[in-house]
């Protein structure tokens, strides 16, 4: 588990606290791989999914009477005596939301700092490949949430690592009121990141739903910690939560590990599910787990970046 | 198979609680509180039907199980779960004890005495005992000694079992079972425990109404003892001294004999015994003086019984028979003359008609003022008591027959002879009228006895009713042989021929002061104080033990006694392995006595264990899943709370324990379970009470009785509370006092809360224009619902308040015999006390049958109805420790009876009444409630 402190002072050698500078280089040079390629209007450096005026090849087609003869593949034409016009891929700017869940329950055992590191690698990679970035932190539901107006380039990287590292409070914000504070501000379609445990009584497929409707896709990485992995509980205890404060009487809790797991891995199926139904992807990973390894490991390995 | 059982399944029902504490368990769970992120996942957790299921809820849960058990552990305590190991368990076991000599015999095998292997058994015995059973334990020597009632306190029943010591006496069952006979009566009695070596006469005259289990101790060792140590006369002042020795069975050894005198050995010898063989060693010592001889036995080889090794015998001073024979009994005088060692008066015409003679022979009925002898002939005058059938007439009457067995007839030919005066026995009259009248008839004529002996004296007595002077008798051969006879036996009684050693069993002491009350020291160095009668001997000393007793009187010895065993089946260590009764035939049981296994102390143990392993478990839980305690005021609350939980095992505890005592208690007091209605009840033993410094006491004249007294008069009885007096009764009561303790009394009627207020009393008893104070008792009343509580306030054995009915039901049981105003004076003066009147000649004939009984109430006209051999009996109940209340009117004082002749004699407007018997010195008649009163006595001694 990192011993990172996100709210020390920066030395001078680092930009920010939550990532090593050997990690930070790294992911500089990798980039977000979205599912549906969902962009925008505007000229990026992303690929639209439809066709555009690019450098990017992408097919040919029949030439049909009307079309730009500037498009027409003459090198074919002379080889085979028919024309085809050449198809090039669009390249379009691709939001990048990252919703970080900041709640009580992410209080526990360095479950939001690994949400602030995750957050700053994937806001790299968008800024570093001239998405427009923009962060959302979640916790408090009475109140709204602090976000990082969209940003892209390298110059707004320190920006970007200066909201990250600040010091971030509880609150019993769910996963539906978080989403609907951020759909109420975000316009654009891309992809939507959302670093949490997930663990909330709200309405997760309404979530869900909310960020496909709004052109998202949902990244969904839920942070979990070891107490929640594999609590070591026995015999009768009051369970208190941290974010309601409500209570539950446990017998034999001992006994109980069996379904608690049960519950668990259908909850995790549950949310894979429900993104991936949503050309989205998730990711499950314990709060414990060193930081490189679910970056360049897990997420690489499951395609969340090339 | 045998399957446990439980005395009390009334308590079952206590497992109905396994309920509410299920409930209660997960009601008031007191669960360590866990922080955790979100309740989410754990929420669903529990609305999983599986884990909802009761299986799953109760599963590994180890505190609920824990506490299951221990409620399962007190249920089946509180149900007093045993293992019957016996097909037919009594509720009254009866144990027999063998005390005798021989139990003090080392066992061949295990190397220890017979009583320790014995008291050994008893003591498992009582250690199973179960709750509703109860043993009396009865010590057997030559006579039996109840040492406890029946009882199930084990504490009162090891004390008993401890304090049974071997005594130097034979054995003999008789008494005992008699006794066992008459606690029969009271409780039903089915099996009779009997402890013993088998050295018990071969047969006993008893017909056993109940069945004995015999358990019979293990073989001895060789023994080797004296069982016969006597002397006789070898001319003036010489002794022949013989010491008979005896053996066991199988017993080859030798052994030497001293005889010793004031410590010093005057003469040895040496003699071997072969298996039956008794042989006898005789001495010859010159005695000039009265002596004290020592026999002792050495044996070369090992002894199992010491106290048979050593006898005792005091040879008096060698001197002449004295006889007074009136002068003008020249026949007599002149027979009499020519005997040896004789000296008869009045010589040389001096008529010394007083002093201590050994043989008195005249011709009134009564000897001269004065005059004492031991040995007496009346010669031509017919007793008084006989005056009524029995009349001298003129006329001849000669001899039919007499009794040649009689010492006083050997070798008397009496053929021939002819009487001038004629005995006439009244017609209709019989020899056995004569014998009821407490004489022998030794001689028979032709119309009356010629020759009686006295029966039940303290002295020889014989009447020859007709003048010899007035017969052909004094010229026959027959009369200096009858004449020689009687001196025999007057030197017989003044140990002046022949003298053997006394036995153990009662202390023989002759020729001392008469009716002088004396000091008496045991060998053990224990001392009893007796009283001799008017013949001058000593009553009612027993002498228990092998040794020299030291006589004494105003602190300065005058005679020395001494008791042997001298028993040869005591010494043989006879074992029979089967006892003759009446009818049948009792063997010796193969195994050991099976008793019903309690399993409930063992029970309650568990549970107290249960209950510290939960408490322990109940701790760990909290110290390891709470968050770590830092601050202070964490570590207040945890040893707040476990102050709480020690208090809350503390009461459970004394609760458990309070219910166990109870169930082993209320058996004893109350059989038909009428006292479980009480609740919890406190036991209370004032035999040490204390004197309370700080009450307010009223009385002003201290108690200082020695013995035990039953007062029946004015009571003040002053009830305190936190020292605050609330309640005062003045009332006629009654009570029974072991010095100035009280230890029996009846409570006057109370009622309201105090019931349950262990309160305390201050008792005065008023008499004689005096307040006596008897001092201060914790007390707690039993019940409301009667009238009046006989509380027994202090005893060894559990002293627990009961209801006037189940006290006097089993405690104390008033009889009353044929007069009316006295069955109603008892009841009066016991409340609610159910009277069984009895005609007085159905009073038993045996002193046993008085045993059950503590107190018996006799009345005027039943005391003067009452004959001879009742009064003797009473006596003799009396003298073995039994208690008579006498209720007396006036004209009743010339009723001649041993032991109250001397009761009645009024002082002033009081009695004072010193006894012979007892301690009279209290007789207090409560002013205007009883005119006749009641006599107080401890007849103990």
């Amino acid at each position: 588990m990192s011993t990172v402190n996100a709210t020390a002072p920066r030395t001078r050698r680092e930009m920010t606290r939550l990532l090593e500078n050997e990690a930070l280089a790294r992911l500089s040079r990798m980039r977000l791989q979205p599912v549906r390629r969902r962009t925008n209007r505007t000229h990026g450096e992303h690929l639209a999914g439809k066709g555009g005026v690019s450098t990017e090849f992408a097919d040919y087609r029949d030439y049909v009477p009307g079309d730009d003869t500037r498009f027409v593949d003459w090198n074919i034409f002379f080889r085979l005596q028919r024309p085809y016009v050449k198809l090039f891929r669009l390249e379009e700017v691709m939001h990048v939301v990252i919703v970080i869940d900041s709640s009580s329950s992410m209080q526990f055992e360095d479950k939001l700092l690994r949400a602030q590191q995750l957050a700053a690698a994937f806001g790299v990679m968008g800024v570093m490949g001239m998405e427009r970035v923009s962060i959302y932190v979640c916790g408090d539901s009475s109140s709204g949430s602090t976000s990082l107006s969209p940003c892209a380039g390298r110059v707004s990287m320190r920006r970007m690592f200066d909201f990250l590292e600040q010091e971030q409070s509880g609150g019993d914000c769910s996963f539906d009121q978080a989403i609907d504070k951020v759909l109420a501000r975000h316009t654009g379609r891309g992809i939507a990141v959302l670093l949490s445990d997930f663990l909330t009584f709200g309405n997760i497929q309404r979530g869900f739903n909310m960020l496909y409707s709004a052109g998202l896709e949902a990244f969904a990485v839920q942070i979990l910690g070891p107490s929640e992995i594999s609590p070591e509980l026995d015999g009768d205890v009051r369970l208190v939560d941290s974010e309601s404060g409500a209570s539950l009487d446990i017998s034999s809790a001992g006994d109980l590990m069996g379904f608690y797991q049960e519950q668990r891995r259908a909850y995790e199926s549950q949310l894979a599910a429900a993104c991936r139904q949503r050309n989205g992807r998730f990711l499950s990973i314990g709060s414990h787990v060193p930081l490189r390894e679910v970056l360049f490991d897990q997420l690489l390995r499951q395609g969340w970046m090339r | 198979m045998s399957w446990p059982g439980f005395l009390s399944w009334q308590y079952a029902w206590l497992a109905l609680l396994a309920v509410p504490l299920i409930v209660f368990y997960f009601l008031k769970l007191r669960r360590p509180k866990v922080r955790i992120p979100s309740l989410m996942l754990w929420a669903q957790v529990i609305h999983d039907q599986r884990v909802n299921s009761p299986f799953q809820r109760f599963k590994r849960n180890l505190l609920l199980l824990l506490q299951l058990l221990l409620l399962m552990a007190l249920v089946l305590a509180a149900m007093q779960l045993f293992w019957p190991l016996q097909e037919e368990r009594g509720r009254y076991l009866t144990v027999l004890i063998d005390t005798s000599a021989s139990m003090a015999a080392r066992d061949s095998v295990s190397g220890r005495t017979r009583i320790e292997l014995a008291k050994q058994s008893i003591g498992k015995l009582i250690d199973d005992l179960m709750a509703d059973q109860k043993i009396s334990l009865i010590a057997v020597t030559s006579t039996a000694q109840r040492l406890t009632d029946f009882t199930d306190n084990k504490r009162a029943l090891r004390d008993a079992l401890t304090q049974v010591r071997v005594q130097d006496v034979p054995s003999s069952l008789d008494d005992a079972l008699r006794m066992t006979q008459a606690m029969s009566r009271s409780v039903r009695i089915d099996s009779v425990l009997l402890y013993t070596d088998g050295n018990l006469p071969e047969r006993v005259d008893f017909e056993l109404p109940f069945e004995v289990n015999y358990q019979q101790m293990g073989k001895a060792e060789p023994n080797l003892g004296i069982t016969a140590f006597t002397a006789r006369r070898a001319g003036a002042k010489a002794w022949q001294v013989f010491v008979g020795i005896d053996a066991s069975a199988g017993t080859v050894s030798g052994a030497k004999v001293q005889l010793r005198q004031e410590g010093k050995v005057i003469a040895e010898d040496y003699t071997s015994v072969k298996g039956d063989a008794s042989p006898r060693v005789m001495f010859t010592i010159d005695a000039e003086s009265a002596i004290n001889l020592e026999a002792a036995l050495i044996p070369d080889g090992t002894d199992a019984l010491d106290s048979d090794n050593v006898a005792y015998l005091q040879l008096p001073l060698p001197r002449p028979l004295r006889i007074y024979c009136p002068p003008e009994m020249e026949a007599f005088r002149h027979a009499l003359g020519q005997l040896p060692d004789v000296e008869v008066h009045p010589s040389d015409g001096v008529n010394d008609t007083s002093g201590k003679y050994d043989l008195w022979i005249g011709n009134t009925q009564f000897p001269p003022d004065g005059l004492v002898a031991p040995v007496r002939l009346v010669v031509g005058v017919v007793p008084p008591p006989l005056e009524k059938i029995i009349q001298l007439t003129e006329g001849s009457a000669e001899v039919i027959d007499w009794h040649r067995s009689s010492p006083l007839l050997q070798y008397v030919q009496l053929t021939d002879v002819i009487t001038t005066d004629q005995v006439v026995q009244a017609a209709g009259t019989a020899d056995t009228d004569v014998e009821q009248l407490g004489f022998e008839i030794l001689v028979h004529g032709r119309t009356g006895p010629l020759l009686v002996r006295e029966v039940g004296q303290t002295y020889h007595a014989f009447h020859l009713l007709f003048h010899p002077e007035r017969s052909t008798l004094v010229y026959r051969v027959g009369f200096p042989i009858l004449v020689k006879n009687l001196v025999r036996a007057a030197q017989q009684t003044a140990s002046l021929s022949e003298i053997g050693a006394s036995q153990t069993g009662v202390l023989a002491c002759h020729g001392l002061e008469p009716t002088t009350s004396y000091r008496v020291e045991l060998p053990g160095g224990t001392a009893a104080s007796a009283v001799t009668g008017s013949d001058g001997r000593l009553l009612g000393v027993a002498a228990p033990v092998v040794g020299a007793y030291t006589v004494s009187r105003n602190g300065e010895q005058v005679r020395t006694a001494s008791a042997s065993l001298l028993s040869a089946m005591e010494t043989q260590l006879v074992a029979r392995e089967e006892l003759l009764f009446r009818e049948t035939a009792v063997t010796a049981a193969v195994d050991t006595v099976a008793q019903d296994r309690p399993f409930w102390t063992k029970f309650a143990w568990c549970a107290f264990a249960l209950l510290l392993l939960e408490w322990l478990y109940f701790h760990r839980r909290v110290d390891r899943a709470t968050e770590a305690p830092s601050s202070r005021s964490s570590t207040r609350r945890t040893v707040k709370q476990t102050a709480v939980k020690m208090t809350g095992i503390f009461l459970a505890v004394l609760l458990a324990n309070g219910l166990a005592g109870r169930i082993a208690i209320a058996n004893d007091v109350a059989p038909d379970g009428k006292m479980e209605r009480h609740g919890l009840r406190a036991e209370y033993d004032l035999t040490g009470s204390r004197q309370r410094e700080d009450a307010p006491l009223l009385a002003t004249w201290k108690v200082n009785w020695e013995k035990e007294y039953l007062l029946q008069g004015n009571f003040r009885i002053e009830f305190f509370k936190d020292r605050i007096k609330y309640q005062v009764y003045e009332s006629d009561q009654y009570a029974l006092t072991q010095g100035d303790r009280v230890v029996r009394m009846l409570l006057p009627a109370t009622s309201g809360p105090q019931f349950w207020i262990r309160h305390w009393m201050h008792v005065v008893f008023v008499g004689n224009d005096r307040e006596y104070d008897l001092g201060d008792f914790d007390v707690a009343l039993p019940s409301d619902r009667h009238k009046c509580g006989l509380c027994r306030i202090a005893s060894s054995a559990n002293t627990i308040g009961a209801s006037i009915e189940d006290e006097i039901a089993r405690q104390m049981r008033f009889e009353s015999f044929l007069e009316q105003d006295t069955t109603r004076q008892a009841a009066s003066w016991i409340p609610n006390t159910v009277v069984t009147p009895w005609e007085f000649q159905d009073m038993p004939l045996s002193p046993f049958y008085y045993t059950p009984f503590d107190i018996v109430f006799l009345g005027s006209a039943a005391f003067r109805s009452a004959s001879a051999k009742q009064v003797d009996i009473l006596d003799q109940w009396v003298q073995a420790g039994g208690r008579l209340c006498l209720c007396l009117h006036d004209f009743c004082r010339s009723i001649r009876t041993p032991w109250r002749v001397n009761c009645w004699r009024q002082q002033g407007p009081n009695w004072s009444l010193p006894s012979k018997v007892g301690h009279f010195h209290l007789r207090i008649p409560p002013p205007g409630l009883h005119a006749e009163g009641s006599v107080a006595s401890d007849l103990l001694s």
